[in-house]
């Protein structure tokens, strides 16, 4: 199987703190990929740094052949490997359908010369993505939030919109930082059961951070653990549960 | 080869910390409240024109003499500058207001200071009848005047240095202006040390007026002309330190003043040689915006910052 | 009588000429959330290249069109360096760059000087009656404020105002949407800088001279005064700040005439002028009018 994202010994420190130390990990294209790991271990500042919202101190990144740690964010997007934040960064004063709409890519509308000069094109996009969003809203059941202003949403419902806006663009890889934190149990296995849905209907991959450790072995194929900054295992879920070095770091964090 | 003007490197050190002096006690109130409030206050221009408009009423109105229009202008301002935060910034930002609204409401604020101090004072030129004629120490030709102010501006950076290191209220004022949260969680009561820090800056600035006043004249814009110069000394040298204000005013008071020999060489109009103070603030604006502070204690901060 | 309708006629054109200043601003402030506290040095820059030109021979259509794209360019140039800046070093750079500007003005003489320059050729053909030049003034401020008042509101119900909001709110998140986020605040801040120049370039053929003294920090901080009158993010907003602002300068001019006070009016207005800021600040800081509501899309 082709591997869509691939690093070559990623750092990065913050003053003295080495974040993501060295860390060469490979994912499995159309693979649900689970990274978990103690608080502080680096996970989220790898998410930053693939994505582009961090530069790496040293190391290299690959995206589908192509290098992108020394791109920034926007054109990362555009690549196709979209992420998703712990704590959703929705557009909280703008409503739902116009946080998914802003998310799409490839819009003539989006300068000032398509703006003015080429109308008729951008107004017939703008309808067409409306449609879209409206069918994936409807897959996520926030159709009926659409009009909504985003900050009125609850927890679980903005999560799932977090979701849906990663979607607008057609990506080919979903960095998820912890689609379900803070959710009931019930809306979890929702948002896992879209998941493996996505990955069969668009063949999309996912990385996935997520501290339920059950929820992740139930739904992943794969799972890369993660403690200060380096990668200390990988593999099924099913054989992590018995390897040393992970219970050890676990046992100790609780 | 400049015709016509021998290089009195003396004259130019003594003009650069003339006009540093005048910089630094202009600036550091801004660096202060800037650091601590986190917004840029626009009314410090007002606060500067006040102190000289106060001396002028002591001194020549009340006919007290031009010291004591220095030790009014002194405290007047730093009155003026108390009152500010009770009635104005601490009430608004109790209220939740975001850093562009406090730098609005300074904006109105100066409006109506400097329309106030219009109606009070007129809008003619005003002129301190204290005179002190020059004399020549050495090389350079000084007046008693420009002594007095350096002497007092080097006692006051003295004093502050003190204040900072050696008594337990400098060392809070250090605490606040580096992280007013956790200073106040540590205890430390902000309330006091701002007010105290708004009383000072301020006081420093109506300083600054009187001295620039007694150098060139009293006017309304006369805070206006040093304001942006003030910006300068707060950026280049990092906003919130003191230290770093200190060393940017002596060090843009040095640009300005040799500045213009280099203007006149170039036969460019000597007025540029606020533009030279303005380029730097430029330059640090987009390259060094944490400015010489930042720079200096950057790696002393990084060994300092813990795991996250 | 006719005093009074002249009166009435020169104050609408300077409506026109802030409405547009205060629409530029708002699309900087109001919808990108860019501090520029330096407008007033993109009016010069209008004001002086269509000066120049017009006094030169050439007509005034290029003129304006000159001062138009002169300043664009001018607020691009300054987007390089100063749009990755953090909000309040922004302001304070657009503060010093128009000092900047006015002071190289005022020092180059064949820039004009201190004097600035004179003899700015109008629109209206001499020889007519002051009221009908005024009505002809009028006229066209107004129709440049529409084109702009129609530049503002097709940006705003676009894509590219759904984008620029997203910048106001959150910049990180929408970079990581996939905007090139530095793109998108160097184009809004030219066209408001090119709308700046167009509002300077017509007030200095109607007032025929120009000087750099003319064009202190004060204006941009009134422009601010006027965005916050009317209401952030509201286009018809920027139009009744200073609508409001302009007509109590004016009102505070007549009561000069008319009332005796203790206190010199010219001080008394600017006074209440500050006041009126400071209370807007404490009760309604987000302005009269509520941000403009975007169009609803078809269907949904």
């Amino acid at each position: 199987m082709a591997q869509i994202l691939v690093t070559d010994n990623l750092t990065k420190s913050f003053g003295g703190l080495v974040a993501v130390n060295n860390v060469s990990i490979q994912v499995d294209e159309g693979s649900i990929t689970g990274l978990i790991g103690p608080n502080g271990s680096g996970k989220t500042t790898l998410f930053n740094v693939i994505s582009g919202a961090l530069k790496a101190d040293s190391g290299k990144a690959f995206f589908n052949g192509r290098r992108i740690d020394n791109l920034p964010c926007h054109l990362i997007y555009k690549a196709g490997l979209v992420r998703t934040f712990q704590v959703p960064r929705l557009f909280q004063k703008m409503t739902v359908l116009d946080n998914m709409l802003i998310a799409a890519r490839g819009l003539v509308g989006d300068s000032l010369i398509g703006t003015f000069f080429q109308t008729r094109a951008w107004k017939k996009q703008e309808e067409e993505l409306v449609k879209k969003a409206l069918d994936i809203l409807e897959m996520l059941d926030l159709y009926h939030q659409r009009k909504n202003l985003a900050g009125n949403l609850s927890g679980g419902q903005m999560k799932l919109l977090e979701l849906g806006r990663a979607l607008m663009s057609d990506p080919k890889m979903l960095l998820l930082d912890e689609p379900a934190a803070g959710v009931s149990p019930v809306v979890v296995d929702k948002i896992f059961e879209k998941i493996v849905e996505l990955r069969k209907n668009f063949r999309l991959t996912f990385f996935i951070i997520e501290h339920r450790i059950e929820t992740l072995f139930s739904y992943t194929d794969r799972v890369i653990v993660m403690f200060k900054g380096q990668v200390i295992a990988e593999g099924r879920g099913r054989e992590l549960v018995e390897n040393p070095r992970v219970i050890d770091v676990y046992l100790g964090e609780y | 080869m400049v015709d016509g003007l021998s290089l009195n490197i003396a004259q130019i050190l003594f003009n650069s910390l003339l006009t540093g002096s005048l910089y630094v006690l202009a600036a550091i109130g801004l660096t202060l409240t800037y650091g601590i409030l986190k917004f840029p206050n626009v009314a410090h221009a007002e606060f500067i024109t006040f102190g000289a408009y106060i001396a002028y009423t002591v001194a020549d109105i009340w006919k007290l003499g031009f010291e004591a229009g220095v030790l009014a202008a002194f405290v007047a301002t730093g009155l003026l500058g108390v009152a500010s935060h009770i009635f104005l910034f601490g009430p608004l930002i109790r209220k939740g207001a975001s850093i562009l609204h406090l730098t609005v409401a300074s904006v109105g604020y100066g409006i109506v200071l400097r329309y106030a101090m219009q109606e009070i004072w007129g809008r003619k030129d005003l002129y301190y009848s204290a005179y002190y004629p020059g004399f020549d120490l050495g090389p350079i030709r000084v007046t008693p005047l420009w002594l007095s102010f350096i002497f007092l501006a080097v006692a006051i950076v003295a004093v502050f240095h003190l204040l900072l290191t050696k008594t337990k209220i400098g060392k809070a004022m250090r605490a606040t202006s580096n992280n007013p949260s956790l200073a106040q969680a540590s205890g430390i009561d902000t309330r006091k040390i701002i007010l105290l820090v708004w009383f000072l800056g301020s006081a420093l600035a109506g300083l600054g007026g009187v001295m620039k006043a007694s150098d060139t004249r009293i006017t309304p814009v006369l805070g206006w002309d040093i304001l942006i110069m003030s910006f300068a000394a707060v950026i280049f040298g990092g906003v919130g330190s003191i230290y770093g204000t200190i060393f940017a005013g002596y060090t843009l008071g040095f640009v300005e003043n040799l500045g213009v020999i280099g203007l006149v060489a170039l036969k460019l109009s000597t007025e540029y040689r606020f533009l030279l103070g303005f380029l730097v603030l430029v330059f640090a604006l987009i390259f060094a915006p944490q400015g010489i502070a930042g720079i200096t204690f950057k790696s002393i901060r990084r060994r300092l910052s813990s795991s996250g | 009588m006719v005093n009074i309708v002249n009166f009435i006629l020169d104050m609408f054109v300077y409506v026109g000429i802030f409405g547009i200043l205060s629409l530029s601003l708002n699309l900087e402030y109001g919808f990108t959330g860019l501090w520029n506290f330096g407008k007033v040095a993109f009016y010069m820059i209008g004001a002086y290249t269509s000066g120049i030109l017009t006094t030169l021979g050439y007509p005034v259509y290029v003129g304006f069109a000159a001062g138009v794209v002169v300043s664009g360019l001018a607020g691009l140039m300054i987007s390089l360096p100063a749009l990755r800046l953090r909000e309040d070093y922004l302001g304070i750079l657009t503060l010093v760059f128009g000092e900047i500007i006015r002071i190289i003005l005022k020092n180059e003489y064949w820039l004009g000087g201190p004097l600035g320059i004179r003899g700015i050729p109008s629109i209206t053909p001499s020889g007519l009656d002051y009221t009908t030049a005024l009505i002809i003034q009028l006229i066209a401020i107004t129709i440049i404020a529409a084109i702009c008042y129609f530049i503002a509101n097709r940006i705003i119900h676009s894509p590219y105002g759904r984008v620029i909001r997203g910048i106001r709110e959150d910049e990180l998140a929408t970079a990581t949407l996939g905007k090139n986020t530095f793109r998108y605040k160097a184009s809004i801040f030219s066209i408001s800088s090119a709308m700046a120049g167009v509002a300077g370039a017509f007030m200095g053929q109607y007032v025929t001279s120009i000087a750099p003294d003319q064009f202190m920090p004060f204006i941009s901080f009134t422009v601010w005064m006027m965005v916050m009158l009317g209401g952030f993010a509201n286009i018809e907003g920027a139009f009744l700040g200073a609508l409001i602002y302009i007509s109590f300068e004016r009102g505070a001019r007549i009561a000069k005439d008319y009332l005796l006070l203790p206190i010199d009016p010219n001080n008394l207005m600017f006074i209440l002028t500050g006041l009126l800021i400071l209370i807007f600040v404490f009760f309604r800081p987000q302005g009269l009018l509520k941000e403009n509501r975007v169009r609803e899309h078809k269907g949904v």
